[in-house]
């Protein structure tokens, strides 16, 4: 009874920091995993910014280099496969998990199933909402996940984006817009693309197997519409021959 | 001519020792069932279809899956990923198991809806509720295992719930668990209980219900026995044999559910979060509470009459007596009519209302908690409750048609129709059909398909 009282107060609980958590609506990404060349250069994002701390465990070099349509040299030469490391290794991050959590107090999660656990929408929104916080120990926070332990690894392309508050009666402070201070190496439209290329890159890593399931799709359903058709003619004949039948 | 007597010979040696002949004879080709069945009555063989499309990818699921809470989840996506076709049987086990539940409600709906759980099929609607009894278990334990959030959070509160149960609570929710926490005994337990245990009391149960079935025979959308009228040789007039004919329509049902099935598989295996859930692809995190739990969505009714009480132990009896109070339905309804089609507008009314009550009741369980859901899961549930506690004391003195002696169509037309409710809508469909747009787009249509036959069939004139 007591471990239920305090589920549902946990529950609760977990509600109400939902609740607070929630700052800027989400944007929309555009992502098309078909692409194979924004897939390439989600893939560079990734090893650029992102490998170093994270790891997408669930992923092969080899499985990887077969649905990009890249040999090993190919992926090698590209950058998309860290020196030292095999063909069939899957995608490890390179941060011991003990350092990160002295660093930044979290172990940095894997981004094999990120995208299906939070979709497309939420990624492209928090790459897209740090800002400067003094307050917080990396010097940044977020506009989607407030107090994330991960600092803006993308401010370099993005810039520094400055928060705006508002106040709204009864409730206090809340985010009302951010604003781009610096200017950083892409214009915002440019990274916005790259922040889909990057997005596309982790959707197509959670599940590899979209690309089989959406090729063999058609043939299925093409057949099965066959199959209806024929067994329909089936029916209809041995129906039709019955003079019970009604 | 040589191995057509052969055959027959070895026929007549195996039917010396096992009864082939007289199976296929009783059970298929000189099993009568009545000739006006409609689509409501394809729910049943549907079933028995996913449970075969369960057990088969369950099979080949558990040769790569491991019930290790430290591997569980890396499992799953090792099947996703790394085994042949793996990503292929997975969706099909996840997506048959959302489609057992929708095959199975309207499968009871239709129990409901012609009175087939009545005299004397009584035993037949009793081994159908244990049938769903365990298939509750079946997909609550199966749930576990591929070890995500959702899959321990949502064990974490549903056998907490059996510790609610004054005296012996706390221990049989140990006892489930295995542990004070869902944690690897569970898991281990869980595993064992869903791949052997209660699929072979489902498959005991299955045969137990076919056997009573193929006992009593059909009921049908009248309502009527039709072994109450034979001809001379003993045949019911209004039966025809399961085999060929219900084989050969049921091999077309089948093909379109397929194609149903297929569509969600290749296309949307997730089902917008409904087939499987979004945190379920962050593996189980005892410490962190995932921001809102609900359970799969054909759970969902019962855990909303769950969440409406707001006693804990209120909350728990009410959940079990929405699903009891299915066992007593042969009892509680003491109408003699069966079929709707000559039931008084008050029974039509009420299964509507608990239709309503039923689906709106699922629809709440997957929101989170707010006033406004409160009270509306409130006032479902009283909807569902009543349509029982009502039941028996109205369904005695019902006004119902006189039914016929002989069976009416499959589907009454809608022409044929009476009733307000039908006036409207055949109001609704003159007032559609009279308006320009469909004028135009009947005209292009019944062009185009007039072109298609006459390019596909060339037939002559």
């Amino acid at each position: 009874m007591k471990n239920l009282i305090a589920l549902v107060l946990t529950l609760l609980m977990s509600l109400a920091v939902h609740a607070e958590g929630v700052g800027l609506p989400l944007e929309d990404a555009d992502v098309d995993i078909t692409d194979l060349e924004s897939l390439k250069r989600g893939a560079r994002y990734y090893m650029d910014y992102c490998a170093g701390c994270h790891s997408v465990k669930h992923m092969r070099y080899s499985r990887m280099a077969a649905d990009l349509k890249l040999s090993e040299q190919q992926l090698r030469a590209a950058g998309l496969m860290p020196p030292g490391s095999k063909f069939q290794d899957s995608l490890e991050g390179s941060m011991n998990p003990e350092d990160s959590k002295n660093w930044l107090s979290v172990d940095p999660p894997d981004l094999s199933l990120v995208s299906r656990a939070r979709g497309e929408d939420w990624m492209f929104s928090y790459l897209k909402g740090f800002y400067v916080d003094p307050e917080s120990p990396t010097g940044s926070n977020n506009a989607v996940l407030k107090n994330v332990g991960m600092p803006n690894v993308l401010w370099q392309l993005q810039g520094i984006q400055k928060a705006v508050f508002k106040q709204i009666p009864g409730e206090g402070e809340a985010l009302d817009k951010l604003v781009l201070e610096h200017r950083g190496s892409q214009s915002p439209d440019q990274f916005a693309a790259a922040v889909n290329d990057l997005v596309a890159f982790l959707a197509y890593v959670a599940e590899p197997a979209r690309f089989d399931r959406v090729r063999y799709g058609k043939f299925v359903m093409l057949g099965l519409l066959a199959l209806s058709f024929v067994l329909y003619r089936l029916k209809t004949e041995y129906w039709k021959k019955s003079a019970t039948a009604p | 001519m040589m191995s057509g007597e052969k055959s027959k010979a070895l026929l007549a040696w195996i039917d010396e020792r096992l009864p082939v002949s007289s199976f296929w004879k009783e059970h298929l080709a000189g099993y009568y069932a009545p000739k006006n069945f409609n689509f409501l009555y394809f729910f049943g063989s549907l079933a028995l279809l996913v449970l075969v499309i369960q057990i088969v990818t369950g099979i080949f699921l558990a040769m790569a899956y491991k019930p290790d809470a430290n591997l569980a989840f890396d499992s799953v996506e090792y099947i996703m990923r790394d085994v042949s076709w793996g990503w292929l049987i997975r969706y099909m086990h996840s997506t048959g198991a959302s489609l057992f539940f929708v095959v199975v409600y309207l499968h009871m709906f239709r129990g409901l809806f012609y009175g087939s759980f009545k005299k004397p099929r009584e035993l037949v609607w009793l081994f159908g509720m244990f049938i769903f009894l365990l298939l509750m278990a079946e997909a609550f334990m199966g749930y576990l295992l591929p070890w995500g959030q959702m899959s321990y959070w949502g064990a974490q509160v549903i056998i907490s719930l059996f510790g609610a149960i004054p005296f012996v609570g706390e221990q049989l929710a140990l006892l489930i668990r295995g542990d004070y926490v869902v944690a690897d005994a569970t898991l281990n337990r869980f595993f064992a209980l869903h791949v052997s245990a209660i699929p072979l009391a489902l498959l005991g149960l299955v045969v137990f219900h076919l056997a009573a079935l193929h006992t009593v025979g059909s009921n049908n959308p009248d309502g009527i026995e039709i072994k109450a009228n034979k001809d001379e040789n003993g045949i019911p007039r209004d039966g025809i044999p399961l085999h060929p004919y219900y084989t050969v329509k049921d091999l077309f049902v089948v093909s379109v559910f397929l194609l149903v099935f297929a569509f969600i598989i290749f296309y949307t295996p997730e089902v917008g979060g409904y087939f499987l859930e979004h945190p379920n692809f962050e593996p189980a995190n005892p410490m962190k509470t995932p921001e809102h739990i609900a359970p799969v969505w054909y759970f969902t009714p019962f855990y909303s009459i769950l969440r409406a009480i707001p006693d804990k132990l209120g909350g728990v009896v009410a959940m079990g007596a929405s699903i009891a109070v299915l066992f007593l339905l042969p009892w509680l309804d003491r109408c003699p009519v069966k079929s709707i089609r000559y039931r008084s507008g008050t029974f039509k009314l009420a299964l509507g209302l608990l239709v309503v009550a039923f689906i709106g009741l699922g629809v709440l369980g997957t929101k989170p908690v707010t006033t406004l859901t409160t009270l509306l899961a409130r006032l479902f549930s009283v909807v569902y409750f009543l349509f029982f506690i009502a039941l028996p004391f109205y369904s005695r003195t019902e006004k119902t048609l006189p039914v016929p002696e002989r069976l009416g169509p499959p589907v009454i037309p809608l022409s044929e129709r009476r009733g307000v409710l039908w006036d409207c809508i055949r109001w609704l469909l003159r007032c559609v059909q009279n308006c320009e747009a469909y004028r135009r787009v009947e005209g292009e249509v019944s062009g185009l398909c007039l072109k298609v036959k006459q390019i596909c069939c060339k037939s002559k004139p």
